[in-house]
């Protein structure tokens, strides 16, 4: 291909074969990468590994607790209620938004949980929407789950909830056994379930 | 800048005062220190703006939202306050500038010029532009589609709109992406194929910007797109004087993107081809103008080198 050597000497290259060497790059990273994904990555067993990243976290920054911090939910009842007072059983600790499609979609995976375990109660930390924007969303959602609001991002300061969904699974001391930073797009609920299982260890 | 005299260069093109500027206006997208030095997400005020460029909201440097990522939200969340935003801000940004923001203040188009820098420094030989880059310049024209659809479709079939471009392509998220998940063994545990195909994807487009210039801006980028329709007449874009142009194709030959003319919607405003043009007939303009007589396009055969 003579056309080909005169690019070459050009200084320029073959198209197609940089296009292929281009998409072989792409296929053995790919299956590279996957290697340290997908559940093949270590857990995270303890939690103090994310609290320091927040500056108003307290108990969480100190490494050796893995206590959860003990949060003022203001219920969408208009009530309020302490984190503590929940000690004595698992709580699954989550904060959502009615804008996030990946919040949405672990609900039914958490209410599974609430039915499959007893005692376990879900405590639902809406960041950042009005209540009438909360009662709309479970207007049309039945689950029975403790619903919070959380307009001013006091809560979630307290968490380190850089992105949501971010579930805790709490256990009956008030230790966060772990922390769940997204959703899987295949399901949460086996995660949650080893998770509460531990906890009720 | 031109004086608009014919007589012969009227002066080089913008050069490396371009990359001076990229720079700059990369500081924009990397404003939020804090977030960064936390490796988290900021929530600031600030953020409900969009930046021109391509970036993303969940990097933590972020101090704006980006505009695709905005427009895709719009379409999920159905919300006509927000969609009348965005589309406005974009409608703004695009009357200013069009793809003189791909060229002057956009952090990725940023960093694939320095790429293509680095290549040509380490003499890796370089893929020119062809006939088969010109086709696939339209495979951009489907990425901004998915921006549009991807929200809509998934918000039609089960009520939840997804930003299927941001989770699926979008190189600029992957990058803090990757500093994210590193930092954070919860993240770890939960990543999968998803985030395997974002990384191998970035990978390859980084090779790729070794070898051929700017193959994410040519190819993929749905912002470029969107910005293109407004290239023939925006406030800020270089022009073509028709009474000083001989036709001779040198700006086409000399452009690395595949343009058929002189401020097309492929023409990210760089000015290489100012440097090019020697009978001094191309200059930078500011102001609303009338639709120039541009040239006709040098005849397509003469210019492309094919393989």
């Amino acid at each position: 291909m003579t056309n080909n050597e005169q690019n070459r000497k050009a200084g320029s290259a073959n198209p197609k074969i940089i296009l292929a060497a281009v998409a072989v790059v792409l296929v053995v990273a790919f299956i590279v990468i996957s290697q340290f994904t997908g559940g093949n990555a270590s857990q995270n067993d303890d939690y103090d590994g994310m609290g320091s990243r927040t500056q108003s976290s307290q108990a969480a920054s100190d490494s050796s607790s893995s206590e959860a911090p003990d949060v003022t939910l203001n219920l969408v009842d208009g009530t309020q209620k302490q984190l503590s007072e929940s000690r004595g059983h698992v709580v699954i600790l989550s904060f959502w938004a009615t804008w996030c499609p990946y919040c949405i979609e672990e609900m039914p995976d958490i209410q599974k949980i609430t039915e499959d375990y007893e005692g376990v109660e879900a405590i639902l930390v809406n960041c950042g929407e009005d209540a009438q924007t909360v009662e709309d969303f479970m207007a049309e959602n039945s689950y029975d789950f403790t619903w919070a609001l959380d307009e001013d991002y006091a809560v979630q300061s307290t968490y380190p909830t850089s992105g949501i969904p971010y579930t805790l699974v709490i256990d009956a001391e008030g230790n966060v056994v772990q922390a769940f930073s997204g959703s899987k797009a295949s399901g949460m609920y086996n995660d949650f379930a080893a998770a509460v299982e531990e906890a009720m260890e | 800048m031109a004086d608009g005299n014919n007589k012969g260069r009227s002066g080089k093109g913008p050069g490396a005062k371009r990359h001076l500027i990229q720079l700059l206006a990369a500081l924009l997208y990397n404003l939020d220190f804090q977030s960064i030095a936390t490796l988290s997400v900021g929530r600031a005020p600030s953020k409900s703006v969009c930046a021109p460029g391509l970036h993303c909201y969940s990097c933590p440097g972020a101090a704006a939202a980006c505009p695709i990522g905005s427009l895709q939200q719009a379409f999920a969340s159905s919300s006509l306050p927000m969609g009348f935003y965005v589309g406005g801000t974009l409608l703004a940004f695009g009357a200013l500038a069009g793809r003189t923001i791909c060229g002057w203040a956009c952090p990725f188009g940023f960093l694939q010029d320095m790429l293509d820098k680095l290549g040509r420094a380490l003499h890796i030989p370089e893929v020119r532009k062809g006939t088969w880059s010109r086709r696939l310049s339209w495979f951009k024209y489907v990425m901004l589609a998915l921006v549009i659809a991807g929200p809509l479709i998934t918000l039609a079939n089960d009520g939840l709109g997804k930003p299927l471009f941001c989770s699926l392509v979008c190189p600029a998220g992957t990058l803090p992406g990757i500093a994210l998940v590193a930092s954070s063994p919860s993240l770890q545990g939960m990543v999968g194929l998803l985030f395997s195909w974002k990384v191998s994807l970035l990978l390859a487009l980084v090779t790729a910007a070794l070898f051929l210039y700017r193959p994410f801006c040519r190819f993929l980028c749905p912002l470029g797109a969107l910005y293109g329709f407004f290239n023939r007449f925006c406030v800020l874009r270089y022009v073509v004087d028709a009474t000083a142009c001989t036709n001779c194709g040198a700006c086409v030959e000399t452009c690395r993107m595949d343009v058929r003319q002189v401020s097309d919607r492929e023409c990210i405003q760089c000015g290489a081809c100012k440097d090019a043009c020697e009978f001094g007939a191309i200059r930078f303009s500011v102001g609303m103008r009338k639709r120039d007589a541009s040239p006709q396009a040098p005849s397509v055969e003469r210019t492309h080198h094919d393989e």
